[in-house]
């Protein structure tokens, strides 16, 4: 055996694939031959390491898992909750129709920012909107348009379910 | 190196469309498939038993919380080998020191050796602890390319991608690690004719 043959069987298979007398030839050659020796050494490392046994998990390993993603913990369902529109249902209508109701409620009591946001009958009559938008400050009208946008949206968000059942069907889906 | 699972294996599969469809049950299947490579991985990172099996219980069942990201074209292993390399690396920089490692891994080899049960004897043979210790006392991340590349029969490209690491430095760590266990190896007294 010569190092060309030794390296190229070296790169086709493993050590223990081969047949004792090619080993035998091969450790022979190796004692002759410094660079052989350490690439056959090499390929033994190789070779045990291939064979690194595995780790056994205990016997409640399995046990303890499905009970864990059948009762979610709760620093995993923050995440599920973080990334719930359905959360959002209720904050956003309240706060939109506190807006409109402040924009409706105020204007009886007097002078107010947002006295003038509501339209008058006599605007409605013209319906123009030109002349509405020329009469109220933009900040107002841009105002009541995202409370109104607030409620729009929470109605067609679906019904929230709560934390948990909305952790849980994130997970299964 | 055998090529590892092209794709999902058909049990695998329908269990995680089960999963998708309600059924939580269905996960049973995919611990129990791949609860010993997640589990190796983390004993092998961590050099702590009872750590590694908290941490591949975790990393299993974030896996689960995230099952609707997971791609049905792809294999399922190094996906969770990649979610256990990062709650790995997390867990090993908040609780480990490098300056105890050999201290753990002693620990842990004991700790296993006492215990005559076969399924919870993590090395059983002087071999393969004397195997173990060498990897043990690689760095992390060589350690960690060692067990993907040689225990879990992974491509240097998927270990590569687990690790968030080039091709080339996955190469570079498995042949620092061949070099730096074959020095530990033959420092132990492992002969040419230790090959099985």
């Amino acid at each position: 055996m010569n190092c060309a043959e030794l390296a190229a069987t070296l790169e086709n298979r493993l050590l223990h694939e081969r047949d004792s007398h090619w080993l035998l030839e091969a450790r022979r050659h190796a004692k002759q031959c410094p660079s052989c020796a350490r690439l056959l050494e090499l390929h033994q490392v190789e070779e045990q390491l291939t064979g690194l046994c595995a780790v056994e998990p205990y016997g409640t390993f399995l046990e303890n898992v499905m009970s864990r993603i059948t009762q979610p913990e709760p620093h995993l369902l923050q995440s599920a909750q973080r990334f719930s529109p359905e959360a959002l249902k209720k904050p956003m209508i309240v706060l939109g129709g506190l807006i409109l109701a402040a924009a409706y409620v105020v204007p009886s009591a007097g002078e107010s920012w947002l006295a003038s946001l509501w339209p008058s009958a006599g605007l409605f009559r013209a319906a123009h909107l030109s002349a509405y938008l020329a009469a109220h400050p933009p900040w107002a009208v841009i105002l009541a348009a995202v409370a109104a946008l607030l409620v729009v949206f929470g109605l067609a968000l679906p019904e929230g379910q709560g934390v948990k059942n909305a952790a849980r069907k994130s997970m299964i889906q | 190196m055998a090529p590892n699972d092209s794709e999902l294996e058909p049990e695998i599969l329908e269990a995680v469309r089960a999963v998708r469809g309600g059924n939580s049950q269905a996960y049973a299947t995919i611990v129990t498939r791949f609860q010993g490579p997640i589990l190796t991985l983390c004993a092998a990172i961590l050099r702590d038993r009872q750590a590694a099996e908290e941490l591949a219980q975790d990393v299993l069942v974030r896996a689960y919380l995230r099952l609707d990201t997971f791609d049905l074209r792809q294999p399922m292993k190094p996906w969770l080998v990649k979610i256990a390399y990062r709650l790995a690396q997390e867990k090993w920089r908040t609780h480990m020191r490098e300056l105890a490692r050999y201290k753990a891994a002693a620990t842990m080899l004991q700790q296993n050796r006492g215990d005559g049960r076969p399924a919870e004897s993590l090395l059983t043979a002087e071999r393969s602890d004397l195997l173990w210790q060498a990897v043990y006392a690689l760095p992390m991340a060589e350690r960690t390319a060692v067990v993907l590349y040689y225990r879990e029969e992974m491509s240097v490209k998927e270990v590569a991608a687990a690790m968030g690491i080039s091709p080339g430095t996955v190469k570079t760590h498995l042949f620092r690690a061949r070099s730096q266990i074959q020095v530990s190896l033959r420092a132990k007294g492992f002969e040419e004719g230790d090959i099985p």
